[in-house]
């Protein structure tokens, strides 16, 4: 974790780790969301951090519509559909 | 046959917003590939509606695939996904003749078969806390983020086929209780307060279970990002 800016920075990394969801999505109270968006911007390693912790879920959103367009259904799943539908 | 439940019926599923860009010709390009020809749309339901057996093979047939990949992100079990599926064709013939077109058909089904997977995976109690192990707790900060950041964009990262299926697999990896709190919030981009509305759970559990899902998920893909830098 990054330690840069000595004890005061230390603090604020952790409590933006603490603190993420809630951070990226703006609903800390307004000081903290302030006071974390000001270390951020100070703050390489953080910056990165959160880089990496949006990406993940683009990368989760990418995969998953990717390997969703492949997916193909087993031909027993389909014909069992569609007897059932012919009931 | 069974009834729609009242939580069934409350399921929204929120598309995320997509920020406008401006000149981003590919992405409009994209958008207009995807979009549903609603007319056609319109058509097919009337057929539907009719009892057209070829229609219906058809539709069958388009939509089971992705529709199986998507119950077994939620549900895991292959054969549990299938029941899901079935299940999801049969709610939504039921229903049919009530879609109106305010939606795609394919957003509509989408809904059906997450809400489907939901009500097993609470059926069969899969959805109560599970502990991480012990690798995955340690995900706040990982150790490849300044590479992941200056080459990881999904594209990048995901034009190899491989690494699109491992991360994919990686996220079945997560304990179900992460797993659909990530896929909720994340991927079908439902709110804290309708993520715990659906779970049956608090807002602040939902938070404390995303936060924990996405380091644990970062922990596990970080090999794969590693491997196709």
């Amino acid at each position: 974790m990054a330690s840069h800016g000595g004890q005061g920075a230390s603090k604020r990394c952790a409590e933006l780790e603490e603190f993420v969801a809630d951070y990226l999505e703006g609903r800390l109270p307004a000081p903290a969301q302030q006071r974390l968006g000001a270390h951020v911007d100070e703050c390489p390693a953080c910056r990165a951090f959160l880089a990496s912790y949006r990406s993940t879920v683009q990368v989760a959103k990418h995969a998953l519509r990717r390997s969703s367009d492949r997916a193909e259904a087993p031909e027993a799943l389909v014909q069992a559909i569609l007897r059932s539908l012919s009931r | 046959m069974r009834a729609v439940t009242p939580s069934a019926r409350r399921l929204r599923v929120l598309a995320p917003r997509q920020p406008a860009r401006r000149g981003c010709r590919r992405t409009a390009d994209r958008r207009a590939q995807e979009a549903p020809d609603l007319r056609a749309e319109a058509v097919l339901v009337g057929q539907l509606c009719a009892g057209d057996r070829a229609a219906t093979e058809r539709f069958v047939r388009t939509h089971a695939g992705w529709m199986l990949a998507l119950a077994q992100r939620y549900v895991k079990d292959p054969a549990l996904a299938e029941d899901c599926v079935q299940e999801a064709f049969l709610l939504a013939f039921r229903g049919i003749g009530t879609f109106q077109g305010r939606s795609a058909l394919k957003s509509w089904l989408h809904r059906i078969v997450v809400n489907a997977a939901l009500m097993k995976l609470r059926a069969r109690h899969l959805c109560s806390e599970q502990p991480l192990e012990e690798a995955l707790r340690e995900g706040g900060r990982c150790c490849a983020e300044a590479a992941w950041v200056e080459h990881a964009t999904p594209d990048r990262l995901l034009e190899s086929k491989e690494a699109g299926e491992l991360v994919a697999a990686k996220l079945l990896e997560l304990p179900d209780c992460y797993r659909i709190v990530l896929l909720l919030r994340d991927i079908e981009g439902l709110s804290t307060e309708e993520t715990a509305r659906l779970l049956g759970t608090t807002e602040g559990a939902v938070k404390v279970r995303l936060h924990r899902a996405r380091a644990a998920f970062r922990a596990l893909v970080e090999p794969v990002v590693l491997d196709y830098l």
